[in-house]
């Protein structure tokens, strides 16, 4: 397939649009939609108006918001470690920022200020990154990569369940172990302004490097050959990681596997281009949040599933498939499967 | 032009793996680094190309220091294509060579004219461009190290050091890719080249470093270092020379106990 060029965005910005839209429209109360928009428009807080502004439109909001940092970050970690089974999620990532967060909620910082609960996802983001790459190192093979994203998974979990078991509050212990799972339930434009600036800043370095990351297309002997420094490259895509999961977990909790599928659904419409996939993936991660958000509400499950029990359910078939294309491919030196 | 090391020094896992090293890699030459396995070729071409540090001893291109130019300006005067380069992605056959422009500043989606041309002309020289829509998973393994060549090319650097460009290929294909260096020194560019087979080094080089546990045994012309004596303190091999073309082509013949 021809890369897509000039309005090739439209492709995968309309997708996202579109579903944030019925991600707006879709919910367990009946709107009167006429009386809505015109309160809203008009300014009058009536109740009508307040469900779209201050529960759908945030959740809207955030499924899309959280979904292209993942899948951003899912892509830049794939083209820096040129392997496609990098994902904040599976790698401990994410695990790692939601110990962050949970040390906020338990030390109480998050009382003290509303940004101390991104700060700490962020700075256990960090520590999960640096420690998968200095385990693993960039060249690793997929099998050592995996390994290590299970140690970090397991080390970050048990931090997680011994900072839980200290809890004192039974219900305080049943509302984090909820928010672990992943969901965009009953959150508020507070929470948007809490995430987006974070994932907005680590936007910056990870598409600095777009040129980067094509060239470490043919590994990182050519890539220094062609002036790029790795070392460099994945000091700026850990940093802009961190961020950008770091903001996305501290509000939505762990949501895995969007980084995993993102990518490897946008690949083939952008000519397999490292670079050109960071920016395709994250309108990809988006779109299917918002879907996945979607689906929770409308599947007749009584109490709401929640959104990373629903993207689990869809990634790990997925992984289990593309390790299914990998054995059957006979070869481990076609990473792209 | 002319790209010379004086007293190269390296080590790895505290092995020497290059010792008291000096070359000169001439405009207009094609240089044969030739030696058993081990002997320190690709070490020496990474030192030369500046992506990796000798412990000690200097590289200069032309009067300036390697280590005093940034990483791109360096990219851009020498090009380096290493033996064991692993494409990860299916990319196109166009965009691989395309690669070869990035010390230029120029991205996929943003090649100039000038990056264009230089992109065509290294396919046709290398007789890829036929590959350019092709991607790089639908390729055979020659295809692919022709179209890694491309790439190295495709930088038009003063400098291209190139890492057993043979080793994939068949024998057409073999001659093809020495012809290609050769064109390329002859347009001025000072060529390095390892190789293992040394009846290409015989007939395609100007000039050969002999290379042994990381020193020079000999440096000088093809008749000069192809000799069977030198040629038996390096492979520990006996070899007969059959004359072609005013070539003395060494044909390994017994191994020595």
């Amino acid at each position: 397939m021809k890369p897509v060029r000039r309005w090739g965005w439209t492709l995968f910005a309309l997708p996202v649009a579109v579903l944030a839209v019925i991600s707006v429209v879709v919910g367990p109360a009946g709107l009167p939609w006429g009386t809505a928009i015109r309160d809203i428009l008009s300014g009058h807080d009536s109740v009508p108006a307040l469900v779209v502004l201050e529960i759908r439109l945030p959740r809207a909001l955030l499924g899309a918001v959280v979904g292209a940092a993942l899948g951003l970050a899912g892509a830049a970690m794939q083209g820096l470690l040129r392997n496609p089974l990098a994902e904040p999620g599976v790698l401990g990532v994410s695990a790692c920022a939601a110990f962050g967060a949970v040390i906020a909620f338990y030390t109480g910082l998050v009382r003290l200020f509303p940004g101390a609960l991104p700060i700490a996802a962020i700075a256990g983001a960090l520590l999960g990154t640096a420690a998968l790459f200095a385990w693993a190192g960039r060249g690793a093979t997929v099998a050592t990569l995996l390994l290590v994203g299970v140690a970090i998974n397991a080390l970050a979990g048990a931090a997680t369940a011994f900072g839980l078991a200290l809890s004192p509050n039974p219900y305080a212990f049943y509302e984090v172990m909820f928010w672990l799972m992943g969901s965009l339930a009953d959150r508020s434009l507070d929470h948007v302004a809490l995430a987006l600036p974070c994932v907005l800043l680590g936007a910056v370095p990870l598409l600095m490097m777009r040129r980067s990351l094509d060239g470490l297309s043919l590994g990182e002997e050519t890539a220094l050959a062609l002036g790029i420094m790795p070392a460099t490259v994945a000091r700026w895509i850990g940093l802009g990681t961190a961020l950008t999961v770091g903001g996305a977990v501290a509000v939505s909790g762990v949501i895995g596997f969007v980084g995993l599928m993102a990518p490897h659904a946008v690949r083939p419409f952008v000519g397999y281009r490292p670079g050109a996939t960071l920016i395709a993936s994250a309108g990809a991660g988006a779109a299917l949040t918002l879907a996945a958000d979607i689906v929770v509400r409308v599947l007749p499950t009584g109490r709401e599933l929640q959104l990373g029990v629903m993207t689990a359910l869809l990634g790990a078939p997925f992984l289990g498939w593309l390790a299914i294309r990998r054995r059957t491919n006979g070869s481990g030196g076609t990473p792209w499967l | 032009m002319a790209l010379i090391a004086r007293g190269l020094r390296r080590t790895l896992d505290h092995r020497v793996a290059l010792e008291g090293v000096d070359v000169e890699i001439v405009s207009g030459m094609v240089t044969g680094l030739v030696g058993p396995n081990g002997a320190g070729k690709s070490t020496l071409l990474r030192v030369l190309a500046g992506i990796d540090a000798p412990d000690s001893g200097t590289v200069h291109v032309d009067d300036a220091p390697l280590s005093s130019l940034t990483p791109m300006a360096r990219a851009r005067r020498i090009s380096h294509l290493p033996q064991a380069a692993q494409p990860q992605w299916p990319l196109s056959g166009r965009d691989v060579v395309s690669l070869g422009r990035l010390p230029h500043g120029a991205g996929f989606d943003r090649l100039s004219a000038a990056d264009a041309d230089a992109v065509d002309r290294a396919m046709v020289r290398t007789g890829t461009a036929a590959f350019a829509m092709r991607r790089l998973d639908q390729l055979s393994a020659g295809e692919r190290a022709r179209l890694l060549l491309a790439r190295a090319l495709a930088t038009e650097a003063d400098v291209l050091l190139v890492d057993e460009p043979t080793a994939a290929l068949d024998p057409g294909y073999q001659l093809e890719a020495m012809t290609a260096l050769r064109v390329e020194a002859e347009r001025g560019v000072a060529v390095a080249v390892a190789l293992h087979d040394l009846a290409l080094a015989a007939r395609f080089c100007d000039r050969l470093l002999l290379l042994t546990e990381g020193t020079v045994l000999r440096f000088g012309t093809p008749a000069d270092v192809l000799a069977t004596d030198a040629l038996k303190a390096a492979y520990g091999v006996t070899f007969a020379l059959v004359a072609f073309d005013g070539h003395g082509l060494p044909i390994p013949v017994s191994r020595d106990q």
